[in-house]
């Protein structure tokens, strides 16, 4: 829904599974749009005609094979009328008893009675157009039905129930502010009206471009809360990568999805650390096709490293370290990385580990710069998996550098406005510390509001005029 | 259709002048009908024409061929740049005019149009067959036949002025108002709104002790407004500054209760930008002293115009209060303030050619909209004189946009948002301010004045010439190497030199430095000098400024088709439908611009468009916008709420 308007009818009536896919103990079809209910009717044999039902009401009957007259399932419907629906049209949701086969029957039998299927997205982006909900409350709910852990539902929550919206109306009054008083020294020059100061200014701008950053780190937490954290298990092979990831996802039991890799290099699986939803990649598949440890720099795994929001990297305690050491895209980069020593369990002493530890270190490249975070671990036995979580949970707050109460989730498209309006208020700082004339300073904070207010959709003009007149005495 | 059409324009104000004059050398035969022809041209508030906003539009009239530009020119005083220490953009032009001679110049000038026929009536009724204008009755008697009605009747609607308690019928101070023409529109369906505006005292200058005032001279040289008619040009008056006292303030206060505007009196919305002294010796109490202007209403006149000190006072305590200033301490009054309340007829009613949308050929221009000042009296009635001749001939009318003109921008507002007090032009009210300026209005707006037939095809000529030249010494200036050793800045001297162009954009370098830095720059007229140094030194910013114009244009060129039935949007809120049904916008853009409609309404009136021209097959093969650009050009406006 962020990226192309897709071609939609409104004429048209959709429908959809609203359960997940998999085995359930009852299933959800939604149907919206003008026939929403004459359609469910068609195929709908209960006591009474939906048609002449109210909204909020449940109905119990059969549905049967518009084709063979069948019946397929015994439903509960529920009739939303319009406006009052999630949709803003009239829109009916069927209960099925579960599976994936009734649910396709019902489906089924809603197309061939002349329902279209839904798009992914559709029924939010008719609930968008028909005034339900405004843009940021509708990229809210896309987070709340991808949300992967309690945090990323309560985070969507937050944001549905208009926390960023109020934030950045909140900026955009304090960027009025700014810019009454500039327009004041440019359309009132003649009147005998306070001169506000440059330095007054600069601070007014200054505590704007400390809210805007205030809430640019809030993107952190918001993709983390989304997408994972995302931590890369790196090594060379057949140091215990994959027993490690599986290690960990099977430790948790908490798994909250088994979304399978999108590509078929790298396995990921998501589990819950600390109610953070924590990604985490193997980079298994491409072990076959790697012989040494100079070839990891290329490839997905590098890719997936880079992206990465912390790299594990494992080591065989068995081996030599010299040969296992982690290339620079790992070392030399600003994301956090760690090494496990793995295999520990196989040395004969706890002197052994100690110095295969000590060796590890010292073979790193970076070891000048400070000591190599290390940790003895053995996938097998479990040993220092709890460490590595620590560790790993350490990393997460550290990246949520607004982990504080109260943060607010932000996505791409409110980070890329608000970097452009955090740019537009540097600029006009810099065009008012040189001394530029008011209208480029004043075209810098327009451009900025004008971003601040495409997040939430509205920009105004007159409300800067509005707030000249209502505080300063103008007119000659 | 035909070539020569009979254009109605009732009014002899700045609406009126520009309509009949465009109107009639488009070739229209124009009855231009005045209460009192006499009257024609009369400054009915402050001696001057431009200001900060104001200027821009005179420079827009006179580059689309209107009159007002040179009409100051002749009758200017005094000459005086506003904001001239700040940048190019918002740089405005004022001058002083003597009234008489305005007068005489307006009138002058509508004597010698070909085409005009001025008529001494006051129309009462607008004759309508079919939805379409046919013709405008007077109290004469008279019936005007036409093809279509500038209607320009400024403040005269059912006017009342009031001076204290003393209430008379009137549009101007000895004028009778207009009555029953209101009513009659009234009964034709037209929304009628009540607002007012006031005017200061007359003083006699020879009473004033000009040794307590602050002299506020002209510029020199002066710089005149009609670059199409460059006439000469002198600084004869000077303008003065004094101050209230808060002696003067206690009169005020002591007094309100005798004040109109403060015993319920007056009911019409004021303009909170022009408030009357007594407002801002209420609503600022803490403002020790107001400004008082002191302007000449002409040569070998007595009479001083004294800005800041609107009001509907009693005339015992305007005296009073004016005695109270020391510069005034002998005044005397040639006649007092008053205040005016008026019909207008809210301008939502209109579409962007200034055309009612309920009756056909029928056109409102300048204060009767909602509006005040001079200047954007001009503006419309200029649009709207066009636009009558232009829709009788079957031609495709004239709409300036907001990124064309200062007068695309008020249009847009007046039609769109409409107004809640009497609207005056700011610059801030143009979001593509940088791109609006004094200098480059015939770059702007000549190609239009061309198309309708008010400007020549080798004026136009010239003005392309002149862009095209300063385009070519701006490029020239890039290739031009200006070596160190002559160079003030220490980081270029050691650089071996920079091009001129490098040069200009450093803050404070001009031309003329150049010169001195030993750059042998080709010889070229002052004018585009400046034009030069000017798209050097801002051309960054007119490039930004430039692109946010394209993502303007983009959401105007998505047009919705004018029998487009907004009532058949399904699933639109019921207040988004009433307010489209409205205002009826003609683009997306301007549909996106109406206060309260969100940018859910937007979309879903864009998802109809675009489906309906896919059925229709207008369109094939068009690209279907994506929701992100209309968020990124969506200007929402609101009302201003004080």
């Amino acid at each position: 829904m962020r990226n192309a308007f897709p071609r939609i009818d409104l004429d048209a009536t959709i429908c959809a599974i609203a359960t997940p896919p998999g085995q359930g103990g009852l299933g959800i079809i939604r149907v919206s749009g003008p026939n929403a209910i004459a359609l469910t009717d068609r195929i709908f044999r209960g006591q009474s005609a939906l048609l002449d039902c109210p909204g909020y009401t449940v109905h119990h009957g059969f549905i049967h094979d518009p084709a063979s007259g069948m019946p397929v399932d015994e439903v509960l419907v529920t009739l939303f009328r319009a406006p009052r629906s999630y949709s803003g049209e009239d829109l009916v949701e069927i209960s099925t008893h579960g599976g994936g086969v009734v649910l396709g029957r019902v489906l089924r039998a809603l197309t061939d009675s002349g329902a279209s299927p839904a798009t992914p997205g559709e029924f939010t982006l008719r609930a968008f157009l028909n005034g339900r909900i405004d843009l940021t409350e509708a990229e809210a709910v896309g987070d709340l039905i991808a949300a992967k852990t309690e945090a990323s539902a309560q985070a969507a929550i937050t944001q549905l129930r208009g926390g960023l919206h109020e934030k950045v109306a909140f900026l955009r009054t304090s960027l009025t502010a700014v810019l009454a008083r500039l327009e004041m020294g440019i359309d009132f020059t003649e009147e005998d009206l306070p001169v506000e100061e440059t330095s007054s200014l600069a601070k007014r701008l200054e505590n704007l471009k400390g809210e805007i950053a205030a809430l640019l780190a809030g993107y952190a937490r918001g993709r983390i809360l989304r997408d994972g954290f995302q931590v890369v298990l790196a090594g060379p092979p057949n140091v215990g990568k994959s027993t490690l990831f599986n290690r960990l996802a099977q430790d948790d039991r908490a798994i909250v999805t088994d979304i399978p890799g999108t590509t078929r290099d790298i396995l990921r699986e998501y589990i819950n650390l600390d109610g953070w939803p924590l990604c985490i990649l193997d980079t298994a598949g491409l072990r076959d096709s790697l012989d040494t440890v100079e070839r990891i720099g290329i490839g997905k795994t590098s890719e997936a490293i880079v992206r990465a929001d912390g790299v594990i990297w494992i080591v065989d305690a068995t081996r030599m370290p010299e040969d296992q050491l982690p290339p620079e895209t790992v070392t030399n980069n600003s994301t956090p990385y760690l090494i496990v020593v793995n295999k520990v369990d196989a040395l004969s002493s706890a002197a052994d580990t100690d110095a295969i530890l000590k060796r590890v270190g010292q073979s790193d490249p970076m070891h000048s710069v400070g000591p190599a975070p290390l940790l003895p671990i053995s996938a097998i036995g479990g040993q220092g998996i709890e460490e590595l979580l620590r560790v790993v949970a350490g990393w997460i707050s550290t990246a949520d550098a607004s982990a504080r109460e109260g943060a607010i989730a932000i996505n791409d498209r409110h980070r890329a406005a608000l970097t452009s309006a955090q740019a537009g208020v540097e600029r006009a700082l810099s065009a008012l510390a040189s001394g530029a004339e008011l209208e480029i300073i004043a075209f810098e904070a327009k451009t900025a509001s004008t971003t601040l207010g495409e997040i939430i959709g509205e920009t105004t003009t007159d409300e800067i005029l509005g707030e000249i007149f209502a505080n300063f005495c103008v007119g000659k | 259709m035909t070539r020569h059409p009979h254009i109605v324009v009732v009014g002899g104000g700045h609406a009126g002048i520009e309509a009949a004059s465009a109107a009639a050398r488009m070739g229209a035969c124009v009855t231009f009908i005045s209460q009192d022809p006499r009257a024609i041209g009369r400054m009915s508030c402050n001696p001057a024409i431009g200001g900060i906003g104001k200027g821009q539009i005179v420079r827009e009239i006179d580059a689309l061929g209107g009159r007002m530009g040179y009409l100051a020119d002749r009758a200017g005083i005094q000459f005086k740049v506003l904001n001239r220490r700040k940048g190019p953009a918002v740089q405005s032009s004022r001058c002083q005019c003597d009234r008489r001679l305005y007068q005489t110049a307006a009138q002058e000038d509508i004597a010698a149009t070909e085409g005009i026929t001025v008529a001494t009536d006051s129309i009462c009724e607008i004759a309508t067959r079919g939805g379409r204008v046919t013709a405008a009755i007077g109290e004469s008697g008279n019936v005007y036949t036409c093809d279509g009605i500038v209607l320009a009747a400024g403040t005269f609607l059912e006017a009342i002025t009031h001076t204290g308690s003393e209430v008379k019928p009137g549009g101007r101070i000895g004028e009778p108002p207009a009555t029953g023409l209101s009513a009659q529109l009234r009964g034709l369906g037209f929304d009628v709104g009540r607002l007012k505006t006031g005017t200061p005292p007359r003083l006699d200058g020879r009473t004033i002790d000009y040794s307590l005032c602050t002299i506020q001279p002209g510029d020199e040289p002066p710089i005149g407004f009609s670059r199409r008619h460059p006439i000469p040009i002198s600084n004869a008056e000077s303008c003065w500054l004094t101050y209230t006292t808060p002696e003067t303030h206690r009169i005020i206060g002591d007094n309100i209760g005798r004040s109109p505007l403060f015993n319920g009196q007056i009911t019409g919305i004021g303009p909170r930008y022009c408030p009357s002294i007594e407002d801002k010796v209420v609503k600022f109490a803490e403002k020790e002293r107001h400004q008082l202007f002191l302007e000449p209403e002409g040569l070998g006149n007595h009479e001083i115009y004294i800005n800041g000190f609107s009001t509907s006072l009693p005339a015992d305590v305007q005296l009073m209060a004016l005695r109270s200033v020391p510069a005034l301490r002998n005044v005397e009054m040639t006649r007092p303030g008053y205040a005016v309340e008026y019909d207008y007829f809210p301008p939502t009613q209109l579409f962007s050619t200034l055309e009612t949308k309920l009756v056909s050929g029928l056109f409102f221009a300048g204060q009767i909209n909602g509006t005040s000042g001079y200047e954007e009296a001009a503006g419309q009635g200029l649009v709207a004189g066009i636009n009558a001749v232009l829709l009788a001939r079957g031609e495709a009318p004239f709409v300036p946009t907001r990124a064309e003109a200062y007068i695309g921008v008020m249009i847009d507002d007046l039609v769109t948002v409409g107004v809640d007090e009497p609207y005056r032009m700011f610059t801030s009210r143009a979001e593509h301010r940088l791109h609006l300026r004094e200098d480059n209005a015939p770059e702007r707006l000549s190609v239009h004045g061309h198309r309708v037939g008010l400007i020549s095809t080798a004026e136009l000529e010239r003005v392309r010439e002149r862009s095209e030249a300063v385009t070519r010494h701006a490029r020239a200036l890039a290739d031009l190497f200006v070596p160190g050793h002559n160079l003030p800045f220490e980081g270029l001297k050691r650089q071996g030199g920079a091009s001129a162009h490098d040069l200009l954009r450093i803050p404070g370098v001009s031309m003329r430095d150049l010169s001195s830095y030993g750059a042998e720059i080709a010889p070229m007229d002052e004018s585009i000098a400046s034009a030069v140094e000017l798209a050097i030194k801002y051309g960054g910013y007119m490039e930004r400024q430039n692109r946010q114009i394209d993502r303007f244009r983009r959401m105007e060129d998505e047009r919705i088709p004018v029998a487009f039935d907004f009532s058949l949007l399904r699933g639109l809120r019921r207040e988004a439908k009433e307010k489209f049904q409205k205002i009826r916008p003609a683009t997306l853009g301007q549909a996106s611009r109406i206060p309260g409609i969100t940018s859910a309404d937007v979309s879903l009136l864009m998802v109809h468009l675009h489906t309906r021209s896919r059925q229709i097959a207008a369109a094939p093969g068009r690209r279907f916008p994506s929701l992100r650009r209309l968020f990124h050009v969506k200007h929402h406006r609101l009302p201003i709420n004080g």
